[in-house]
């Protein structure tokens, strides 16, 4: 019953939608204890059980969901970049 | 609902329906309780009048998929299905799958399957699209590129373009970003009051149609204020956005508990695996739930052991262990073990559901300090109008007489910087985020107004059995005479306890199972259950009494020699000799001292109301550290007692197990009911906890302390913020963008704060764990 916590930004926050989906997909995975999601930073936390699940497999959950995790935090171009793309997808 | 003075008027609305008995409007949930009798009114008519006021009622459409392609589809299936509540209309598409169109009072996909199969006509719940989720990603959406538009359309007018050209740009920006505001107060004029929107649009109109003026009449010495009147649409547009996404963040406590139910299970079809939706689960199937899983539904573990995380349902984080036999929550983590489940609490059932559905209603039921708000709000934007009109007139008569710019300016200024949204959103906010907040932490409250009413109580009263004590009896103190072991009597008194069917024999087996861990009863002979007095029987030919001390005596046995005690004795004689004394008492529960040791601290009088005799209730109260106690009370007299205390002028906080003491609960002024972790049966009282541990007590008053804390802030804030800035306005010192800003500043500044409650608990927690830290270093 080990537990470890992950820390990542991600790239694909557009709105205030985009946590509910990403905890959504997270809190599915099995081994996944928690999960939160910081909207202003695009920060993701996830504390899972290293003995069920990997490190690659969250970040796999979060690519599948439509969030790639990054090195760093977003700048407000990448975010602005986000938004504007999504609103013209629509 | 763009506004808290939509609250008013949707409530007035639902209100005078004919039929309906109560409603209550949430703004923040963007949501309406309503009580109607079915006799005179149904759901559609409500919602078709809420229609007409000029709001939606979103509809969820849920997709059957029929199970084999060729049935033949029964006439009866549409009739069958609109007999479900919330069912608004069934289409079949061509491709044979039924939409059924729902109103959001969530209906469960299951009822829908149930009822086609009820026709035998099997089919599969599909997907389900829309409902206020989406609707409210759509409305975001709506803003955000109605934002844009404003931003563009504003950046053009600063370009300074020639006098028509700007005018033919703001008459667009006016009919595309104005029409937002436009709406809203034509729906107020309908309805006869007064919002944000109101103000926004006769200001931004009258800046306008006073900058036409000067375009076209062609007074070039004059300003033109197009790009102003840009500036302040984009800013309050831009200030609604946050707010938008503010109120979603204050329910995001909520919708997390929805996310932790499964989407899909294992689900064992004779020896086979196969994973279904959990929609597609019917009550006595067998559930695999692996470690590492969540448990997708409520139900008895059948098979395995596992040890499961229910932090999210009681706050506490430790992994319980269970069992064959114990039950499992749905949406709680199972931390070890693989266990099978049989299902049982299903959807609506579902303790998960009911927990959230508890605190939509908390959320959704207004608390007297949101009475005092409303009804300021109600006379508030009036009040700005005509503070407007007097400011114009002013200016216009007096401080510059003749100078029109300066006076419809300032006038426009006043119109703007005012801020009923702050003031409305005050209280409903902060109780939100306070009630979600609650429920993460393992407390549930049924209704706002024990929010507020919680810190105010100035007296605990507990009742005892199953609230300060464990509620079952224990062995509390073994004393054998010269010539017996402790073991020994222990061991000959459980051998033949084993057989009286009574909670204290039950307490002595118990204790001797613990203590002797490899008893085997001795065989007992010639067994009499003397009922209340005691048990008598033979044990290899020895003669053995166990009862109380009149038992014992009355069997002339000396009872002289053991030694008075105040708890339950089981006296032993063998023989005719008395051998030993058993105490058997109910015990505190562990965490009991440190919670009342706490609440005194925290200024509350404690009491202790029990039916126990004094010294039995004595004992426990020098235990707990507990001075004043009733004792000898009948349940039905608790109530009494409440009322005598109240009587002296005391708030009553009382804290009972919810059963026997339901009277003495609604009597208070706020009632704790202990859970017993799988009941949610919250309706006996006004605060649940479900974990039944007494620790979450004083975080309740903190909780509550805070919460209204929080309230008074806003309250303060949003009425200090408008007194200061509409004379400031007034006095025409400040640019139509500043007035823009700081209005939509201060009702995000309410929302800000009111989210701040969401870090209660995570500091304890972070503490709790350095706590740990520091001792395990």
């Amino acid at each position: 019953m080990e537990e470890k916590l992950l820390k990542t930004y991600v790239k694909g926050i557009y709105c205030v939608q985009c946590p509910e989906i990403i905890i959504s997909a997270l809190l599915q995975k099995r081994g996944v204890i928690d999960a939160d999601v910081e909207y202003f930073k695009s920060l993701v936390s996830v504390s899972f059980d290293p003995d069920i699940v990997t490190e690659e497999e969250v970040f796999a959950v979060l690519t599948e969901a439509g969030y790639t995790p990054f090195y760093r935090k977003p700048s407000l171009a990448d975010m602005l970049s986000a938004r504007l793309k999504h609103l013209f997808d629509k | 609902m763009e506004c808290a003075a939509c609250v008013a008027r949707l409530d007035r609305v639902i209100s005078r329906l004919h039929g309906v008995k109560s409603a209550q409007v949430n703004f923040t949930a963007s949501s309406a309780t309503v009580l109607y009798d079915e006799n005179e009114t149904d759901i559609a008519m409500i919602s078709a009048h809420i229609e007409k006021a000029g709001f939606r009622v979103p509809t969820e459409e849920q997709d059957l998929i029929p199970e084999s392609n060729d049935s033949v589809l029964p006439l009866e299936l549409a009739v069958k299905l609109h007999e479900v509540f919330g069912v608004k209309a069934v289409e079949v598409c061509e491709n044979g799958v039924i939409t059924v169109f729902l109103y959001p009072v969530g209906v469960d996909a299951r009822e829908l399957v149930e009822a086609c199969l009820d026709c035998g006509f099997p089919v599969t719940a599909g997907e389900k699209r829309g409902g206020d989720e989406e609707q409210e990603l759509t409305k975001r959406m709506g803003l955000l590129k109605t934002l844009v538009e404003s931003a563009a359309g504003t950046a053009l007018l600063m370009l300074e373009l020639h006098p028509k050209l700007q005018f033919a740009v703001s008459t667009a920006m006016q009919m595309r970003v104005g029409r937002v505001f436009y709406k809203g107060a034509l729906r107020d004029m309908r309805n006869k009051t007064f919002g944000m929107d109101t103000l926004v649009s006769l200001s931004s109109t009258l800046i306008y149609l006073y900058s036409s003026h000067i375009a076209f009449t062609r007074k070039r010495n004059l300003t033109l204020y197009f790009g102003s009147n840009g500036v302040l649409l984009s800013l309050i547009l831009f200030g609604k956005y946050i707010e938008q996404m503010a109120s979603g963040e204050a329910s995001s406590a909520i919708r997390k508990l929805l996310h932790l139910q499964p989407k899909t299970a294992l689900v064992l079809e004779g020896e086979e695996l196969v994973e279904k939706p959990i929609e597609n689960i019917i009550p006595n199937d067998t559930v695999l739930v692996r470690a590492g899983e969540r448990v997708p539904v409520d139900g008895t573990v059948c098979e395995g052991k596992c040890a499961i995380d229910e932090s999210m349902l009681t706050g506490e984080s430790m992994p319980v262990d269970k069992q064959v036999g114990d039950r499992v929550i749905g949406g709680s983590l199972c931390r070890a073990g693989t266990v099978r489940v049989l299902a049982q609490g299903l959807g609506k059932q579902s303790v998960l559901q009911q927990i959230v559905s508890a605190v939509r209603r908390a959320q959704c039921e207004k608390a007297p300090v949101q009475k005092f708000a409303d009804s300021v709000a109600a006379w508030f934007v009036p009040a700005v109008i005509a503070a407007a009109a007097g400011t114009f007139l002013l200016w216009y008569k007096r401080l510059r007489p003749q100078n029109i710019e300066k006076a419809l300016l300032t006038c426009c200024d006043v119109l703007s910087v005012a801020c009923p949204c702050a003031l409305g959103l005050a209280t409903p906010t902060a109780l939100m985020v306070a009630s979600g907040t609650a429920a993460e932490n393992g407390i549930l409250f049924s209704s706002g107004r024990f929010i507020e009413n919680a810190h105010k109580t100035d007296t605990v009263v507990f009742d005892k059995t199953g609230t300060i004590t464990k509620g079952s009896p224990e062995v509390t103190e073994i004393i054998a005479l010269e010539g017996m072991s402790e073991n020994v009597l222990l061991h000959l008194c459980a051998s033949a306890e084993i057989l009286a069917d009574h909670p204290v024999a039950n307490a002595v087996v118990e204790h001797t199972k613990a203590v002797l861990p490899e008893f085997v009863p001795e065989k007992v002979d010639c067994f009499e259950n003397h009922h209340g007095l005691g048990i008598s029987c033979e044990i290899n030919g020895r003669k053995l009494l166990c009862g109380n001390r009149k038992f014992l005596k009355n069997n002339g046995v000396d009872v002289s020699r053991l030694p008075e005690k105040a708890a339950t004795e089981i006296c032993v004689s063998l023989d005719g000799k008395a051998v030993g004394l058993i105490c058997v008492a109910d015990v505190l529960k562990p965490e009991a001292c440190e919670v009342i040791r706490r609440l005194k601290e925290g200024g509350k009088a404690v009491w202790l109301v029990t039916g126990d005799n004094e010294s039995t209730a004595r004992a426990i109260a020098e235990q707990a550290g507990i001075e004043n106690v009733m004792s000898d009370v009948l349940p039905t007299e608790k109530a009494d007692i409440i009322k005598k205390l109240k009587s002296e002028g005391r708030a009553i906080c009382m804290v009972g197990d919810g059963i026997n003491d339901t009277p003495a609960l609604a009597g208070a002024d706020c009632s704790v009911a202990m859970g017993n972790g799988s009941d949610i049966a919250i309706e006996s009282s006004g605060i649940l906890l479900p974990s039944g541990k007494l620790n979450k007590l004083p975080e309740v008053f903190e909780l509550s302390a805070q919460t209204m804390k929080t309230v008074n802030q806003n309250l303060k804030w949003a009425l200090f913020y408008n007194a200061i800035s509409i004379p400031v306005a007034a006095a025409g010192v400040l640019h139509p963008s500043i007035c823009a800003t700081s209005m939509s500043l201060s009702s995000i500044g309410v929302m800000m704060n009111s989210l701040k409650l969401q870090s209660f608990g995570k500091k304890e927690q972070t503490k709790k764990w350095k706590r740990s830290f520091l001792k395990h270093t």
